[in-house]
């Protein structure tokens, strides 16, 4: 086990300890009082010492308190402390408090994300009109559900099926920056 | 007034020179290939017919667009490329037409077959390897063989046929439908907007994604089979039959929950919004898993 140095600020996971363990086993103590009250679930307990009566409080506040404070502190590290989280993609205006996945926060995905949409103009005047316009219609569609997407996640950062569904709508982009910047050049072919 | 008989006499001159280039002109080419190997195809816009035939040889027909400079053919190995180049232009909008390239190309049938365009409409039939169908606006139809598909599109529609063989299938669109009939195996599909329609029989494992679609499935489950469909605010619709029954988890946050089969419906929370609805058919062999946020859910068994 590792704690963190006194007044040391966590910059990542890392810097948080892997477990606290108390200071004795407590188990004994609160078996007894099980066994005591005859009850299952959120029964109130005492809190660590047996000579500190009086604070009592249930287990499934206790609980809820731990996972809240928890989570809280994932979603900060999240959105403060992790390379890129807080930088956005170019040309992208992110909703404050939309999360970025990790792999949209990727230096090399925004890497080429930057170089596609710098030449995005001059590759979108080389293609037929018809084609132009149909491309700037799907990426129009795209951006509109990244949009989308961010504002759900912005509310409800953990919900996996709405990482998975903007990681896919990133990818699309991808594909098409790439299909556009393929059609555009290397002998004006796909 | 001279100024005048001079520019009107130079813009007649500007469209028959643009009518002139608007006519498509033919193209035909026949190449050797590996009848094993792997063809593949290139169009900006237009169409692209493919269809598979048992020559070991890749043959292009073409009427090519005024837009388009040529035709690349080349077999080496086991590789085969058929590309359509276009022809430099002005970026002010002169030189082009509104006339299309349609390509017509035959195969190798065990061909594995890789088709993209940004624009085009892509059709394939009576191809047995594997294919990988690419368009960004293109709609894309397909023809299902034995062998895996990979077909996406961004605002196209993709519909694709089967015959009831297996095969893996993974199909996606952003805003474009997807549709598929008397297929069969394993599908992974997502949209953004689109409708996705499924009949997949026998369904091994299903695996679909949609933020407001509506995803619909009718078919039969196998033994073991896996079904998982999720959505933001798509409607989640599944009718499957199952010889040896299958169990069921459907959840909405703020949806309703409809089956035949006159299961009551839970709420998730006492106080909470949300619904669910679970339980068995028959054995239980296969799974069905739907969860929505704020979509509809219907659980059906016949």
């Amino acid at each position: 086990m590792t704690e963190p140095a006194e007044g040391k600020s966590v910059r990542t996971l890392r810097d948080l300890p892997r477990a606290i363990e108390p200071p004795r086993d407590l188990w004994p103590q609160i078996e007894a009082r099980l066994d005591a009250d005859g009850a299952p679930g959120a029964m109130p307990v005492t809190v660590a010492g047996g000579t500190r009566r009086g604070v009592r409080v249930p287990l499934r506040a206790l609980a809820a308190a731990a996972m809240v404070a928890s989570l809280g502190v994932g979603v900060w590290i999240g959105r403060t402390v992790l390379p890129g989280a807080a930088a956005p993609l170019m040309g992208d205006a992110h909703p404050p408090g939309a999360m970025q996945t990790a792999w949209v926060a990727d230096p090399r995905y925004q890497r080429a994300h930057e170089a596609l949409m710098q030449s995005l103009g001059a590759q979108l005047a080389a293609l037929p009109p018809a084609s132009r316009a149909k491309v700037l219609g799907s990426l129009a569609t795209i951006h509109d559900a990244k949009r989308q997407l961010e504002e759900a996640l912005g509310k409800d950062p953990g919900n996996a099926l709405l990482q998975e569904l903007l990681v896919n709508t990133y990818q699309d982009e991808m594909r098409v920056l790439t299909d556009v910047h393929e059609a555009s050049t290397a002998g004006r072919g796909i | 007034m001279r100024t005048f008989k001079q520019l009107l006499a130079a813009t007649v001159a500007l469209s028959l020179s643009a009518w002139a280039c608007a006519e498509t002109t033919s193209f035909e080419k026949e190449v050797n290939a590996d009848p094993k190997g792997t063809v593949e195809i290139s169009a900006t816009n237009g169409t692209i017919d493919v269809s598979g035939w048992d020559k070991a040889a890749v043959a292009v027909k073409a009427e090519l667009g005024s837009d388009v400079d040529h035709v690349e053919v080349t077999s080496s190995g086991n590789h085969t490329i058929v590309r359509v180049m276009l022809r430099p232009h002005s970026s002010i909008g002169f030189g082009w037409s509104h006339d299309e390239t349609h390509l017509r190309v035959q195969v190798p049938k065990e061909s594995a077959l890789e088709v993209s365009t940004v624009s085009g409409n892509v059709s394939s039939a009576g191809v047995l390897g594997t294919q990988r169908l690419r368009a960004v606006s293109g709609d894309i139809a397909a023809e299902i063989g034995p062998a895996d598909i990979e077909a996406k599109s961004v605002s196209g529609n993709v519909k694709l046929r089967g015959h009831g063989q297996p095969a893996r299938l993974h199909v996606s669109s952003v805003s474009g439908d997807v549709e598929l009939k008397h297929a069969a195996g394993e599908l992974e599909t997502s949209t953004v907007s689109g409708e996705i329609t499924v009949e997949l029989d026998p369904a091994r494992s299903v695996h679909a994604r949609s933020t407001s679609g509506d995803i619909s499935f009718e078919g039969r489950l196998m033994r073991g089979a896996d079904f998982d469909a999720q959505s933001v605010s798509g409607d989640l619709k599944v009718r499957a039959s199952s010889e040896d029954g299958f169990d069921y988890e459907a959840q909405t946050m703020s949806g309703e929950i409809a089956n035949c089969f006159n299961a009551e419906i839970e709420r998730t929370s006492q106080y909470g919004p949300g619904h669910k609805l679970s339980g068995k058919r028959g054995a239980g062999a296969a799974h069905v898993h739907l969860k929505s946020m704020s979509g509809d859910l219907e659980v059906c068994d016949h």
